[in-house]
């Protein structure tokens, strides 16, 4: 017969003890102390593919409810955040959702497609008005009758390109995208329905967005001869897409980006001869100048963290605020119905409304491109 | 609650896995980076049956498993002909083409299961049914965690009887020194396959765990960072017995809770624990190559 | 051509020491970092690149003094010197992660010439990669048949024992390996990042190509890796062109499996004795 190693079950005892004080003490950091307190909820892409759009959000959102709060003169503590990173990817989201469902929540806040997909059969069953974060045109159907999208900039891009095309007159749309649930849905439910009432023919082109080598794919694509590209995407691959379509000389006044170009404009090392090239869609937040109150909350932003906000970040700061009016007037046990009522409303991305038939906060898109000086300014095509 | 659950459901899946990796790398001595591969195919198997075709939880379990089986082949075949860091790459490789397999193999118009879109790609596989064995309905968190560690017992137990009989002293053998092995007339080619077969069916399974649990699955399970994290689960915990992948896993699980309590900022929590990792595997290379409680040294 | 670089980078660890040098991903990444960072202070190109790489060898010439040698001395198994150097590789992923962001990146302007031959278009970037990539791979060569530190590490290459057996200082050797890897593969990386922006991930792809194509061209000696890289670089663009850029790793991937069966040594591997094969 062995001996009892004393050590080893003095080891194992300890450590047991270690790893359940741990878990134990991690899932106290509960919110549900104060009975009065809202708490926010958000599991958004800190890092990961959607980073560089997500991770002014939280910020923003916090800032949007406290500068209201502080309006509405009521303690900036009212309102509780419970803000963890979903790495872009679903699986992640998944245990972000569990640990804050236990800590429990009563607005909840998520970005992007994939991840709603991984989460909202779960968050359904809550019925706590939700908030998912620019994903695409069919991605709204997985939620409840309590959730509601912010920057579903999609459904507004749609008529722009509509215009964009008849302008342009074009009789071949070339969908450039990166393999993405949103692009599909946005391929499948916008685009070509559109095109076929124009009688426009449509092909698309998918990238993968870990694709970095352009070089044959766009050499590829010239042999198409497309009379307008639409060219989507976000981050990375998307920038190196279009530097290529602009080297293979693809680009000639003829290729619409959506609102995700805006990030591109501010690559330090990109000629602004390739960034004026292209036309993009942009909200009145993107276009200096074009809304006051934008211009004001880009100055307290700035000054609060230290970089300049992007067009996401306005639409956070938005969504506070309404939530905050919500709680303001209706306590802690807030319904997406609460939210709803109070808009219309004159906000940082412009002036925000609620679409009754999507349930998208909307503002307002424009047409733009980057002119010579580096400067996003409005455009209008001619006839 | 929920989240305590959630932990120990993951322990067991993820002990499962470990298991059944150090079958490869532990007994039998081969490094293989293919094994997100396996319990991908799982995962997904279980997914499409029970999705698309409403196969029952039993019959869907036997068919991941069975897949897993299949695909094991691949595995063990180069094992015949490959040695050491050549064995490692075909392991890649073959990691590479199962990812491949699952993220192209879609197509967006079409239905799940059908021939041209068997995956739906990243877009993953959504809604998917909670395990009905028998009856038994595994629809709230601690009835889940009670059947998966009662597998995990199963699976560990299994083990240790597979670990230290006749069989698996061979394997041993066979790491140590193959001529000499089949020197003494060991089929050394069958006691391969076999390995393998049973550590990829180990990982078909625990796929099929996961699948029914999370109810959503995408290609990002098959991904190389999977492998890797399978691997630093057997190589730090320990290799050739049963308490030391039991340990990594548990290790590795914990490690993010005691960075989380630590109160890493959020935005470097992922990539320290990376760190932790990698530093992890050098230190346990240089200073003790059994892993933590192993009994097999990485050489 | 830069992945070719990059395999004659790897491969000269390879050979020697029988070392799959991981970590080697790591450094490739880094280096192209490094030279962002330094342009962005609005260093001078030339400095840029040349401390880049600099610091590039020098991490790699770490690695063994601290970690290779070690195990060397110990007579770890190759599978511990690969473990070791996945974990390096690891820390060194995540440190810049942390210090830089997960966010791509990009190195160049965006401005290019566009060249017209024989029907095809080509831009300056990748111009500049092949010239640059060829002339970093002919001073290798030029090195290595010409200098007489070049004649001693074609011996370490060959049989490092039997040099050591001779009486040379093998270990000043391996760290000429090392650094010389390190430099190269800094090298391979910042052209990389440069034509195609980088994110720290991009190393392990990297370095997977440049195995793979060690692998088609042959590991005996240093003109395999330079054809293997050609010849993967060709027939990826091909896949692109006739099918699409979905399928180029998967078919990567399978024509590694059947050089792996059919022809491990790869095509212009010498016929060694067999006690000399692992």
């Amino acid at each position: 017969m062995k001996k009892t190693n004393w050590k080893k079950v003095i080891g194992w005892g300890v450590a047991a003890l270690v790893i359940i004080g741990v878990v134990w003490h991690n899932a106290q950091t509960t919110n549900k102390n104060d009975e009065d307190k809202l708490v926010v909820a958000m599991n958004v892409p800190l890092t990961g593919g959607g980073a560089s759009y997500k991770k002014g959000v939280p910020n923003a959102f916090k800032m949007g409810v406290r500068d209201e709060l502080k309006r509405l003169n009521l303690p900036e503590d009212s309102v509780v955040f419970d803000i963890q990173d979903n790495t872009t990817t679903p699986q992640t989201a998944l245990s972000v959702y569990h640990l804050q469902e236990m800590r429990g929540f009563d607005v909840y806040f998520i970005g992007m497609t994939n991840e709603i997909v991984a989460v909202s059969p779960l968050l359904n069953k809550t019925n706590k008005p939700n908030f998912y974060d620019m994903t695409g045109p069919e991605t709204m159907k997985r939620g409840n009758n309590q959730t509601m999208r912010i920057l579903c900039n999609m459904n507004m891009e749609i008529n722009l390109l509509k215009d964009f095309l008849k302008k342009k007159k074009a009789k071949t749309l070339l969908f450039f995208a990166e393999n993405n649930v949103a692009y599909h849905e946005q391929f499948n439910h916008l685009i070509q329905p559109m095109c076929q009432e124009m009688g426009i023919t449509c092909s698309t082109d998918f990238y993968e967005s870990k694709e970095r080598d352009f070089h044959t794919i766009v050499y590829k694509l010239k042999q198409k001869k497309p009379d307008v590209i639409f060219a989507v995407g976000f981050s990375g691959s998307f920038f190196q897409s279009l530097m290529e379509l602009y080297a293979q000389e693809m680009v000639n006044n003829n290729v619409l980006a959506p609102i995700t170009f805006l990030p591109f404009i501010n690559e330090k090392n990109i000629d602004n001869r390739v960034k004026s090239a292209f036309y993009f869609t942009a909200d009145a937040f993107s276009i200096p100048g074009k809304s006051e109150k934008s211009e004001q909350f880009k100055k307290n932003y700035e000054k609060e963290f230290g970089v300049k906000p992007i067009y996401n970040d306005a639409y956070a700061y938005d969504a506070g605020v309404l939530v905050a009016r919500a709680f303001a007037k209706n306590g802690k046990h807030i319904t997406a119905e609460d939210i709803i009522a109070e808009t219309p409303y004159e906000g940082a991305s412009g002036k925000v409304v609620m679409d009754p038939r999507t349930r998208d906060l909307v503002s307002e898109f424009l047409l733009a491109r980057v002119n010579d000086k580096g400067v996003i300014e409005e455009v209008k095509l001619a006839e | 609650m929920n989240y305590m659950w959630h932990l120990m459901i993951y322990f067991g899946i993820y002990g499962v896995l470990a298991l059944s990796l150090n079958i490869l790398v532990g007994a039998c001595g081969l490094l293989t980076l293919a094994h997100a591969g396996y319990f991908a195919l799982g995962a997904y198997t279980y997914a499409i049956t029970t999705v698309a075709f409403g196969v029952d939880t039993m019959t869907a379990i036997g068919l991941s498993v069975g897949m897993a089986a299949l695909f094991s082949l691949m595995i063990s075949l180069p094992t015949w002909r490959l040695k050491g860091d050549y064995f490692v790459i075909a392991s890649i490789a073959i990691q590479v083409l199962i990812y491949s397999a699952i993220y192209n193999w879609v197509e967006s118009n079409a239905a799940l299961g059908t021939a041209d879109n068997m995956t739906n790609g990243p877009f993953g596989i959504s809604s998917i049914p909670r395990p009905n064995i028998f009856g038994f309905e595994l629809n709230s968190m601690p009835k889940v965690t009670l059947i998966t560690l009662l597998v995990l017992g199963a699976v560990a137990w299994m083990n240790k009887k597979l670990l230290f009989s006749p069989w698996g002293r061979v394997l041993n053998a066979m790491r140590d020194d193959e001529l000499a092995a089949r020197s003494i007339g060991k089929n050394v080619q069958f006691y391969k396959v076999e390995a393998v077969l049973i550590a990829c069916v180990l990982a078909g399974f625990a796929g099929a765990l996961y699948s029914g649990y999370v109810s959503y699955i995408d290609p990002t399970l098959a991904t190389m960072d999977q492998s890797i994290l399978f691997l630093s689960m057997v190589l730090v915990g320990g290799t050739g017995n049963v308490r030391g992948p039991l340990t990594g896993a548990l290790l590795l699980l914990v490690i993010p809770e005691i960075l989380r309590m630590l109160q890493i900022p959020d935005n470097i929590a992922a990539e320290a624990r990376i760190m932790l990792y990698g530093l992890l595997l050098i230190v346990m290379v240089h200073v003790r190559p059994k892993g933590l409680l192993g009994n097999y040294k990485l050489d | 051509m830069v992945i070719a670089l990059l395999a004659i980078a790897y491969t000269v660890v390879y050979l020697p020491t029988r070392i799959f040098f991981i970590a080697l991903a790591g450094i490739y990444v880094g280096c192209a970092y490094l030279t962002w960072e330094m342009l962005g202070k609005g260093i001078h190109v030339g400095y840029a690149i040349g401390l880049s790489v600099a610091l590039g060898a020098g991490v790699s010439v770490l690695c063994e003094l601290f970690n290779h040698r070690a195990l060397e001395k110990h007579k770890a198994s190759d599978g511990a010197h690969m473990i070791s150097s996945l974990g390096i590789y690891m820390i060194m992923v995540q440190a810049i992660a942390i210090i830089w962001g997960n966010e791509p990146k990009i190195l160049k302007t965006g401005l290019e010439t566009t060249y017209h031959l024989m029907g095809f278009t080509v831009v300056s970037s990748q111009v500049i990669n092949l010239i640059a990539a060829s002339l970093a791979v002919g001073g290798f060569f030029l090195w290595l048949k010409r200098s007489s530190l070049g004649l001693l590490f074609r011996g370490l290459a060959d049989n490092p024992t039997q040099m050591a057996l001779l009486g040379y200082d093998t270990n000043r050797l391996r760290l000429v390996a090392f650094g010389l890897s390190g430099t190269m593969a800094g090298f391979a990386g910042i052209l990389s990042a440069y034509d195609l922006g980088f994110d720290p991930y991009t190393g392990m792809n990297a370095i997977l190509l440049a195995v793979i194509a060690t692998i088609i061209g042959g590991k005996t000696n240093f003109v395999g890796p330079l054809l293997g890289g050609l010849i993967l670089g060709i027939l990826r663009a091909e896949v692109v062109w006739f099918y699409s850029a979905r399928w180029q790793e998967a078919i990567t991937f399978v024509i590694l499996v059947v050089f792996l069966l059919l022809k491990p040594d790869g095509l212009l591997a010498k016929e060694d004795r067999l006690e000399t094969r692992e």
